[in-house]
């Protein structure tokens, strides 16, 4: 069972305890320096973003150690506070039914990696009381909120799975949930300072995917929809593959297979996996 | 590790929000935005967005920002 699932969990996976959907997040803050404006560091922005400007520069100087550091705090940090994980479209619905009200927002991380304009950029489902304060922070909700059913919510998650946008939560004071992304490697700053910095402020999915070369029918289509660099073709066999200890369980390429050919297993039952987060 | 210095000129590049064309074009999506101030019940302006070379060390220097960018505010150099 991953951490949060042992904390938080109830017994179950801990983003479907109802519980982590109640926080109580209207709190008093200082007025007059919240509207001056405060400094903010764009250097920053994005999911996670402070860190990796760090991470990158010990990087650079070949200081593994100062970087090794560096990502142990910062994660330990973001796990008690902001956070996300990968989760299924199944997973996705099933989060819809649980918080309330749920809103379409901008995704703020491809603001920061594109710039892309608030019209084509409401991908990210903002959920929880939280949604309630949008008025108040406008930025972080940039161009707007659009309150939706949870049916209309459902329905634009799976129209993103078909499009080929990884779902992912994002915890906001854990092991409080407030946000649902649709997302892209490198569009998600999440996705992509894991992938490129190994910074595991996402955390992988309980799942991991496995092709049945039975059913298999050497199509590709699940090649492309592979975010995390997990999936490749077995020139011998001309079947899919996946790597394993690369898969983050997200389930897009089973999502693609008409063939039926891809499953999802349970991480924890893995004795390989089981601590691979 | 042979990496760049990037630098964007702010005096040049004043609104990158309404540009956006180094974010689009660089093949290994170097470049981020972000906003120098938040405000309490309003967006931040976009001329108070600047674009940084955040993954500089993933550059290699093929210069498309450098040629491409509309203000010609981007240097980069090894
Ligand atoms: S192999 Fe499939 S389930 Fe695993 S990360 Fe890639 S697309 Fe997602
Ligand atoms: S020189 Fe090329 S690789 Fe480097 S930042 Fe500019 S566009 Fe990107």
């Amino acid at each position: 069972m991953c951490q949060f699932c042992e904390q938080y969990g109830d017994g179950g996976k801990w983003y479907l305890n109802p519980k982590n959907y109640a926080r109580r997040l209207y709190k008093v803050r200082k007025l007059e320096t919240e509207v001056k404006g405060k400094e903010a560091d764009p250097q920053a922005a994005g999911m996670g973003g402070g860190v990796i400007n760090a991470i990158i520069a010990a990087r650079v100087r070949g200081d593994a150690a100062a970087e090794a550091k560096l990502k142990e705090d910062a994660v330990k940090f973001a796990y008690a506070m902001h956070f996300g994980q990968v989760v299924t479209l199944e997973e996705t619905l099933e989060i819809l039914d649980l918080a309330y009200p749920i809103a379409k927002m901008t995704c703020a991380c491809r603001r920061v990696q594109w710039g892309l304009a608030d019209a084509r950029n409401f991908t990210c489902l903002g959920i929880g009381p939280g949604m309630y304060k949008w008025e108040r922070w406008p930025e972080t909700y940039r161009g707007g909120v659009e309150f939706l059913s949870a049916a209309e919510a459902k329905e634009w998650v799976m129209l993103t799975d078909q499009m080929g946008l990884v779902h992912t939560l994002d915890a906001f004071g854990t092991p409080y949930i407030g946000g649902l992304c649709q997302c892209d490697y490198p569009g998600c700053v999440a996705i992509r300072n894991r992938l490129d910095y190994e910074f595991k402020f996402l955390v992988k999915g309980e799942w991991f995917a496995k092709v049945n070369w039975e059913r298999c029918t050497g199509c590709e289509k699940c090649i492309a929809r592979c975010h995390f660099r997990a999936m490749g073709m077995n020139v011998n066999t001309q079947k899919a593959l996946v790597d394993p200890l690369a898969c983050f369980g997200c389930g897009l390429c089973r999502s693609v297979c008409a063939a039926d050919a891809i499953t999802l297993s349970d991480r924890n039952l893995n004795p390989r996996l089981k601590d691979m987060w | 590790m042979a990496v760049p210095k990037i630098t964007v000129d702010y005096g040049k590049c004043t609104d990158p929000l309404s540009c956006t064309f180094c974010m689009n074009h660089c093949p290994y999506s170097v470049f981020i935005v972000g906003e120098t101030r938040v405000y309490k019940f309003r967006e931040t302006p976009l001329e108070e967005f600047r674009v940084y070379g955040r993954y500089y060390d993933r550059c290699d220097g093929c210069n498309v920002c450098v040629q491409g960018c509309p203000k010609q505010a981007i240097s980069v150099t090894f």
